[in-house]
This record gives structure tokens, C-alpha cells and sequence, in this order.
């Protein structure tokens, strides 16, 4: 989302930056034409002013020269001319300068024009006058030698008049001021001659003098126009109007120019201070997202690594790492009793202690579960070494100090499962599992005997083999006959319960009693067999039998409820029933069992005690319990014929029960030769293969 | 002693520069136009009863221009000036007697349109010229348009040019002038021919008056027929001087059938004074040395 906008927003950044761009090139390119095309016409306009300066100066020196040539003068009047008609021509000039344009071409290139047509003319008098001065200086050069001397000469009075009119005439050229006198040249027209030649040249003298006085306003008057023509002047002012409207733009062109420039900073600008917070927030964003990651990592309770962070090191796991999984024994019972609070600080206490301990292993310490933690630690040496000497190393530790909680001092005891293959936790799990149930063991590596796994399923298995078994009845009875070893004949028999397959096959119950327990399935178990072996022995005046009684079923209400039902509706059968009660079981509550036994044997029932000597038998507690048996547990008999102690054992029990008044009965008699030990050590009922197999049918 | 200085003066400022320069040998031509307008030049056709080409008054035989005093028009109309050299017009300032116009296709432009001379349009000229394929092949064109005909007839004219002339080769020291054409070439500048006839044409640079001194009483054609200002009376574009011994009869209205004639009617006119046999022989000496090579030869005819 957030992405989408920014994307967006560059794009319009972007489009911004590049119309900005595109002003400025635009700008910048029209500013430049604009500049060249306006820097051309000044440069005509300069070009235009030179030329007509040239024009006046040769104009000026074709009147001051004798001779000239009047190829300059009519080339510099061209040359003048053409760059004239080249800036009438400039459209740039026309379009963007009108009223100097006009002016240029109504007053300036017409006036030009007309100048240029006045030097023409005056061109054409001032020939002509130059011609005639040459002359007139000519015909005077010569009067001295040619006309003042000898017949012919010219009379004084005339040759005066001459000098005097020529003079002026220079003079009047020379200044530019009127100084011919028609009186003197009307009384040179009018001197007599005698002499027809001196006539001659009296008449050319007068033409030309009379030429000059005609033609000498005319000359003055052109000189003056066109010396003082306004044209130079008309330029000048274009010029400076044209440069100062040119200045004018231009400052106007800078401006925007600068404004342009300014945006271009500006935005610049803009764009760097949007980068920097982008990058602050980026920063911002590192910073959450790292607390994020860091809180992905870590469990927020004991500030170590948490499952997550562990699941992720084990994907990178080489394979020889070691896991060490540390419980802390009775976890709950610190919860309950000091409260969560205390709890808590507790698993963080302990968190810090493991990590103190492992700080020289390079270990990742994790919590992995309310009172789990794990130790990974990737080191490869000494891998033995590390187990032992680690889990050591902690264990005793919290054997020898207490730690100290809010002002709380006391002592914790941890488990640890080691692991050193995938899957790790399992595997380690698996190991702390069977460290806690020896109850003795603090640590413990996992091996592949321990696999809890495949007992869960097993499990799962069973307790659905034996919920269906129970829901379809077929936990069914097999009868075990208990012989008399000295007569061999049935004594009684035992009923033992077998779950009957589906498929028909019949297996004990024993991997099924645990299942049982644990799901409340046990007393179907004992319902279903009590039931059958008393309808099936009620069919049978003479003959006995022995049921198992588990602790469960003593503690059970309803099972003492009905066996009391029974008591009262077939009070008879009691005194064929013998109830075994399973002695491995650990007897925490012997009133309980004292109160059982009160009860059967109240109701005409005998009571024996299972498998004796296998596990927590207590004499003294079973000697005040009333019983009539006792069953030597199978492990005893099994190799009685071989093992000397067990022999001691059981011959120690025989005499004991013997003294005590109580009959004894041994399992598992599988052979002659047991048979002849048990006869010998007074054993009076046995059971096993080498009288009677277990079977559906009573004999 | 008033006389010593204004003597001095004019000595002081008597020459500006060099007064005159010779013809180049060479001139910028493009050969293609040209050729086409020799073609034309030459073409009748160019006539409204195509009785003239432009060379039945500037005639080759007559230093291209015209023996008659006056030249003949179509339909025999007389026409009312002197034909004047094509030869050099190119240095001209103007063109026509009267310098009515400054070039050489307006000149063109102005004998075509003129009843008495072509009496032509614009269209009838395109007309003739598309007529046969010959000018579309020298003009390398499907059309041929009027200003292509004015401007390969001027291209023509402009390679009319004379050089290497005796006084060319004189003045860039490569021959020297005899006695006669030396004291007349001097006698040129000392009386002021010079004044207006200078430059490289020798004339056709400026307007003049004839008849300043002594009034010339025929004036037709001159500038005051055109602008109609009083100052412009007589007054007429200097002709050149250059190849002026080959365009007999002289002045705008031909008065003058020999060169002679001519020298000493403008002494008299324009310098106001007589100049005796000598001096007229010695310039006529000198003008004669202005005939220059012309580079165009008629081979085809």
C-alpha cells in the first residue's frame, strides 16, 4: 500500500522534475535565439551606422579632392544601401520592434535615400564647379606672362575685377558663405574688347563665373542638407532605443531566467529533503522492524531466544549440534505455592543461570516450553566431554545453590534431556521424559531405546484396540488352573483377562492395563471380567477362582458397590472368590486395602497378594494385613532353577508365610524341575505352562 | 599672395586615390546562363513583330551598340535616344541614359515592356521561349520562366566585359603610351574630363549635366524626364569611355558622328573653353587606347 503511494508520489516527482527540465532547455533556447537574433541587429544597426560614416567621409572627400573617384562613393552608397534593405528584411526586427522598425524604415532608410540622392546631385554642381575653378585658376595662371604683357593685354581695371571675383569665389567655397558679387561679374560681361580673342576668353571667364554664381547656393544649400542630414542622428536613437528595450528584455529574460533557475534549486532542494526523510524513516522503520526481529527472536519472560528463533537455527543446523533440554522438576508446584509472579521470576532466574554457565560453551540458550529451556551448542569438539561435563555442571549447581527471588531463597532442581541428532527437541524431550520417570536420573542422552514416539503411538493404538475390545465385550476371561503341587490336582483358577482381536486372536491385557489406567477404561475391564467368571463359576458347585484386584479397583465405588449387590444376591460365590491384589503397585493407603480385605472377607472371600517380591513388598505392613496367600512374583520362579538367590527368596518367603498362616502359590512354573524346587521349599499351589496353559474353558 | 596660398591649397588636394582602374581579366559567371543568354541575346523571337534580338541595337559589329543615331524599334517606330554599349555595363552605377533603373535584369525588364523598343509582355516572352524545346534543353528546365529569361540575358551582358585595353595594360605598367596618348591622357585629368568621367568605366558612375558651361539644347531622355525636378535638366548618367572609339555616333541623342566631334563639343559644353587641334587629337590619341579584348567571340555567326 504504502509502496503503491510512494511509487505514485515519485512519479509525479519525476514528471514534475522533467517539466521543469523541459522549461528550462525551452527557456533556455528561445533566451538564445532571442539573444542571437537581437545581438544581429544591433550588430546591423552598428554595421549600418559605420557605413553611412563611411559614406560622409568619402562623401567629404570627394568634395575637398580635386579628383575623385566616384566608384567609392557609389560603392560605400551600396554597400550602405544593401545592409540597409538587409534589416528591413529581418523579421525578428519587424515582429518584436515595431515602432523601431518603423521608424527605421519611414524615417531613417527614406531619408538615407533621399541623402543619397542629394550627394548625387551635389556631386553633379560640385563637378562641375571643381571643373570651373580649375579653370578659372588656369586662365589667371596665365595672364601674368600671356595677357599683361605686350599688345594684347589685358587692362588693369579688368584683371582686378577678375582676381577679386575669383577670390571670392574660393572664399565663398571655402566658408561656405555668399561672397560672389553679381555686379562684378556683370561689369566683366560687359567690359569692351577690342580684341576679338580677348572677347573669346572674357565670354568663357563669364560662362563659368556666372555658372558659379548660379550654381553656388545650390552647392551650399546640398552641402549643408547633407552634412547636416539627421539621418546619423535618427540612427543613434533607434540604436540606443533599440539597446535600451534590448536591456530591458533582457534584465525581464534574467529574471525569469534566474526564477527558473531558482525552482530548479528549489525543487532540487525539495527532492534531497523528501531522500533524507525517506531515509530517516527508513532509519525509523530499520529500527522497528529489528525490535520486531529481535522480538520474533526472543521471549519476552526471560529475554533469551525463543521457539521460534530455535526452530530457525535448527533449519541451519549442521547436524552436530547438541541440544540440552533443561526442565525444572516440580515447576507447577513453585507456581502454586509461591504464586505466577514468583514463577515467572523464577524461569528468569534460571534463564540467567544457564547462561552464565554456558558462556564458555558458545551455547544459543532458548525457552522452549513454560519450564523448558534448551541449550544449542554448535561445537563439534569434545562432544562427549561437553555432555557430561555441561549437564554436570548445571545440575550441580542447582544442587548447591539456592537462588534468590524477591527476597525469596530456594532451591530448584532441573532435568536434562541431551540430544545430539534430528529431530533434536523431540529426541531430547524424549530423554527428559526418561530422566523424570527414574526419578533418580538428572540428566539424561537420549537413545533410540527411548523412543517415546513410537510408544505414543503404540499407545494410541492400544487404548484404541482396548476401547473397542471393551465397547464390543470382547475383554473376555481365560482360566488358569491353580494346581496343588503335591496332589496335582485343580486347586482353582485364575482368571486373567484377554482382549479378544477382531480378527479373533486373543491377547493378554497386560499392555493395555497402563492404557487403562490412564484412560479411566479400567474399570470396564474389571466389570467385564468380574461379571463373566461369576456367571461362568456359578455353573460350578466346586469350583474356585482368583481375580486380579488392582489399588483402582479397591478405591472404586461403584465396583465395592457391586460386589455388595452380589454378596447380597448370591452371597455363596464370595466363597469361591479368591482377589489377588497386585502387590507391585506402590500401597500408599494400607487402610484402604485393610478395609477391602474386611469387607470380601466378611462375605466369605479369601485375599491374596500378587506377584510378592517383585516390587515395594513390605513385610511388615503385609503382616497386618489379613490374607490367605501369597503369589511369588513370576520373575522369582522363572529361574529358580538357576539363580541361587532367587531360590533364597523365595524359600524365605515360603517359610515366612508358612509362620504366618498363609499359603503360597508360585507362577510362572514352567518346567519339572521348578516344580521339584518349589515341592522341596514347601510351596503348596502353583500355576504355569508345566501344568496348565491359560484357555477360555474351565476343565 | 592670396593666389600662392589658394594655388597651394589645390595643389594640396588635387588626387584622391587612384581616379581609375582597369577591367579585370576575369569575372564570376555562371558559363551555363550565360550561353542561354546568348541564345536569347540573339533570339528575335524576343520581339513583339520578331524583327530584333537585344544585339539589332547592341550590335557586335558596333562595340554592341548601335551606328544610328537613334535605334529602330518593332514596326520601324524610331526610337527617341542613342543605344548605349552593352559592353561593361556591368561596372555601370545605373542603367539607361537616364540611370532609371540599378540593374541589369530591370533594364531588361524596362526595353522588353517598352512599346517602341520590344513592345512585349511577360507572357508572350514565356510563351515563345517554351515554344521549342532548344531553351529548355539550355536551360535545363520544363518551363522556362521570364525572370529565367532576364536573368540569363544579364548573366549574358555581364560577361561582356573588356579588358586589357592599352590603358589597362598602361596603368598596370605592362606597356607605356605613346607621346600623343600620354600628353593626351594628361591633358584628360589637367581639364577635368576626369572629374566625372573615372573609375573603372571611365564614366557611368554618377550623374552629370551636359551643357553646365553652355547650355545644351537637346535634353531628351534625361533625368528630369523621370523625377521631374529642375536640377535634374540635362542631366544624364556620365556614359563610359570605355571601347568609345568603337560606338560612334556619341551622346544620347547621337548628335556626335565622330570622336573628334564629340571631344571638342564637350570642352565647349561641359569645360567651357575651345581646345586647339593638338589637344583634341592627343585625347582622341588617348581615348582610343580604351579599346579593350572582348572576351565574347561570334564564332557562330
Amino acid at each position: 500500500m504504502s509502496r503503491t503511494i510512494f511509487n505514485k508520489k515519485s512519479i509525479v516527482f519525476l514528471l514534475v522534475g522533467i517539466l521543469i527540465v523541459t522549461l528550462l532547455v525551452i527557456f533556455y533556447n528561445q533566451r538564445e535565439g532571442y539573444f542571437y537574433n537581437s545581438n544581429k541587429v544591433q550588430l546591423s544597426l552598428d554595421k549600418i551606422g559605420h557605413k553611412e560614416i563611411n559614406l560622409n567621409y568619402i562623401f567629404l572627400e570627394s568634395t575637398i579632392f580635386l579628383y575623385s573617384n566616384n566608384d567609392d562613393l557609389v560603392r560605400s552608397i551600396s554597400d550602405l544601401k544593401d545592409e540597409i534593405s538587409k534589416l528591413e528584411k529581418n523579421e525578428f526586427f519587424k515582429k518584436n520592434y515595431g515602432s523601431l522598425y518603423k521608424k527605421f524604415k519611414n524615417d531613417y532608410a527614406v531619408n538615407i535615400d533621399k541623402k543619397i540622392e542629394m550627394i548625387y546631385e551635389f556631386n553633379s554642381i560640385n563637378s562641375t564647379i571643381k571643373n570651373s575653378n580649375t579653370f578659372l585658376l588656369y586662365s589667371i595662371s596665365k595672364f601674368p606672362k600671356e595677357h599683361m604683357s605686350g599688345e594684347n593685354k589685358f587692362p588693369v581695371e579688368y584683371i582686378h575685377s577678375l582676381i577679386s571675383t575669383i577670390s571670392n569665389i574660393f572664399l565663398s567655397k571655402n566658408s561656405l558663405k555668399n561672397f560672389i558679387e553679381k555686379e562684378n561679374i556683370d561689369k566683366l560681361e560687359n567690359f569692351k574688347f577690342h580684341d576679338k580673342g580677348q572677347e573669346k576668353i572674357n565670354k568663357n571667364i563669364v560662362a563659368h563665373l556666372k555658372m558659379i554664381y548660379e550654381k553656388f547656393p545650390i552647392y551650399k544649400d546640398l552641402l549643408k542638407k547633407i552634412t547636416h542630414e539627421h539621418t546619423l542622428v535618427t540612427l543613434a536613437e533607434i540604436n540606443n532605443n533599440f539597446f535600451n528595450k534590448n536591456l530591458k528584455t533582457l534584465k525581464n529574460v534574467n529574471y525569469v531566467f534566474v526564477l527558473i533557475i531558482g525552482l530548479v534549486i528549489f525543487y532540487t532542494l525539495f527532492v534531497i529533503f523528501l531522500f533524507s526523510r525517506i531515509d530517516r524513516e527508513n532509519l525509523k522503520l530499520k529500527r522497528v522492524s529489528d525490535k520486531l526481529k529481535k522480538s520474533i527472536k526472543t521471549d519476552i519472560l526471560t529475554g533469551l531466544y525463543n521457539r521460534y528463533k530455535y526452530e530457525k537455527d535448527i533449519e541451519k543446523s549442521s547436524g552436530k549440534d547438541v541440544l540440552y533440554l533443561v526442565n525444572i522438576n516440580k515447576f507447577k508446584q513453585i507456581n502454586e505455592y509461591y504464586g505466577t509472579k514468583i514463577g515467572d521470576l523464577t524461569l528468569k532466574k534460571v534463564g540467567e543461570i544457564l547462561k552464565k554457565q554456558t558462556t564458555s560453551y558458545g551455547a544459543n540458550i532458548y525457552r522452549l516450553g513454560a519450564d523448558d529451556f534448551g541449550i544449542l551448542i554448535s561445537s563439534e569438539k569434545n562432544r562427549d566431554l561437553i555432555y557430561s561435563n555441561l549437564s554436570r555442571k548445571i545440575v550441580e549447581w542447582f544442587e548447591n545453590n539456592e537462588i534468590e527471588v524477591e527476597n525469596l531463597k530456594f532451591k530448584v532442581s532441573v532435568c536434562i534431556g541431551i540430544s545430539d541428532s534430528s529431530p533434536y527437541f523431540e529426541k531430547a524431550d524424549i530423554a527428559l521424559r526418561v530422566a523424570k520417570d527414574s526419578h533418580r536420573l538428572k540428566c539424561m542422552q537420549y537413545s533410540e531405546e527411548y523412543n517415546r514416539a513410537k510408544e505414543i503411538e503404540n499407545n494410541i493404538n492400544k487404548s484404541k484396540i482396548l476401547y473397542d475390545a471393551i465397547k464390543y465385550n470382547r475383554v473376555i476371561p481365560f482360566y488358569q488352573p491353580i494346581v496343588n503341587i503335591e496332589t496335582k490336582e485343580i486347586e482353582k483358577y485364575e482368571v486373567l483377562a484377554r482382549v479378544l482381536h477382531e480378527d479373533g486372536r486373543v491377547e493378554t491385557i497386560f499392555p493395555y492395563l497402563q492404557i487403562a489406567k490412564d484412560n479411566k477404561m479400567y474399570y470396564s475391564i474389571t466389570m467385564a471380567i468380574l461379571k463373566k467368571s461369576i456367571k461362568e463359576f456359578s455353573a460350578y458347585k466346586n469350583l474356585n477362582f482368583s481375580i486380579n484386584f488392582s489399588i483402582e479397583d479397591i478405591l472404586d465405588e461403584k465396583i465395592i458397590a457391586y460386589l455388595e449387590e452380589i454378596s447380597i444376591k448370591n452371597s455363596y460365590i464370595f466363597d469361591k472368590i479368591t482377589f489377588e491384589l497386585l502387590e507391585s503397585e506402590a500401597i500408599d493407603d494400607y487402610n484402604e486395602i485393610k478395609l477391602f480385605i474386611e469387607f470380601v472377607k466378611a462375605r466369605g472371600a479369601k485375599v491374596a497378594i500378587d506377584d510378592f517380591g517383585s516390587g515395594y513388598s513390605n513385610f511388615e505392613h503385609l503382616l497386618n494385613l489379613d490374607i490367605d496367600f501369597l503369589k511369588i512374583d513370576g520373575s522369582l520362579i522363572k529361574h529358580i532353577d538357576t539363580d541361587e538367590s532367587s531360590k533364597r527368596i523365595v524359600s524365605l518367603i515360603s517359610q515366612f508365610a508358612k509362620e504366618s498362616g498363609i499359603e503360597v502359590v508360585a507362577e510362572f512354573v514352567e518346567n519339572e524341575k521348578i516344580c521339584q524346587i518349589l515341592k522341596e521349599l514347601d510351596v503348596k499351589y502353583a500355576q504355569g505352562y508345566y501344568f496348565f496353559k491359560p484357555s477360555q474353558k474351565i476343565f | 599672395m592670396k593666389k600662392v596660398i589658394l594655388i597651394l591649397t589645390l595643389v594640396g588636394f588635387v588626387f584622391a586615390g587612384d581616379l581609375t582602374t582597369p577591367i579585370p581579366r576575369k569575372i564570376d559567371i555562371n558559363n551555363e546562363l550565360a550561353l542561354a543568354g546568348k541564345e536569347l541575346f540573339f533570339d528575335k523571337a524576343l520581339s513583339y513583330d520578331k524583327s530584333l534580338s537585344c544585339a539589332s541595337c547592341h550590335n557586335p559589329k558596333y562595340g554592341w551598340a548601335d551606328n544610328r543615331a537613334k535605334s529602330i524599334g518593332v514596326k520601324n517606330q524610331i526610337d527617341d535616344i542613342n543605344t548605349p554599349t552593352v559592353l561593361n555595363s556591368i561596372f555601370n552605377f545605373r542603367q539607361f541614359w537616364n540611370g532609371r533603373v540599378d540593374t541589369l535584369q530591370k533594364q531588361l525588364d524596362d526595353t522588353f515592356h517598352n512599346p517602341i523598343e520590344m513592345a512585349m509582355s511577360r507572357s508572350l516572352i514565356e510563351k515563345r521561349i517554351n515554344y521549342t524545346s532548344k531553351y529548355k534543353k539550355l536551360f535545363n528546365k520544363e518551363y522556362i520562366e521570364y525572370k529565367d529569361v532576364l536573368d540569363a540575358i544579364s548573366e549574358f551582358v555581364k560577361s561582356l566585359i573588356t579588358p586589357d585595353s592599352k590603358f589597362d595594360k598602361f596603368l598596370r605598367d605592362e606597356v607605356k603610351l605613346s607621346k600623343k596618348e600620354r600628353d593626351g591622357y594628361k591633358l584628360f585629368k589637367k581639364i577635368g574630363c576626369i572629374t566625372c568621367h573615372n573609375g573603372i568605366n571611365m564614366g557611368g558612375n554618377s550623374f552629370q549635366k551636359i551643357g553646365t558651361i553652355y547650355k545644351f539644347e537637346d535634353c531628351v531622355g534625361d533625368k528630369f524626364s523621370i523625377t521631374k525636378k529642375e536640377i535634374d535638366r540635362c542631366v544624364f548618367k556620365v556614359p563610359t569611355l570605355r571601347n568609345i572609339a568603337l560606338t560612334a555616333p556619341y551622346f544620347h541623342n547621337g548628335s556626335s558622328k565622330t570622336l573628334k566631334d564629340a571631344i571638342i563639343k564637350m570642352a565647349h559644353f561641359n569645360l567651357g573653353f575651345p581646345l586647339d587641334k593638338e589637344e583634341v587629337e592627343n585625347i582622341e590619341a588617348f581615348l582610343k587606347t580604351l579599346t579593350g579584348e572582348i572576351l565574347y567571340r561570334d564564332e557562330d555567326e
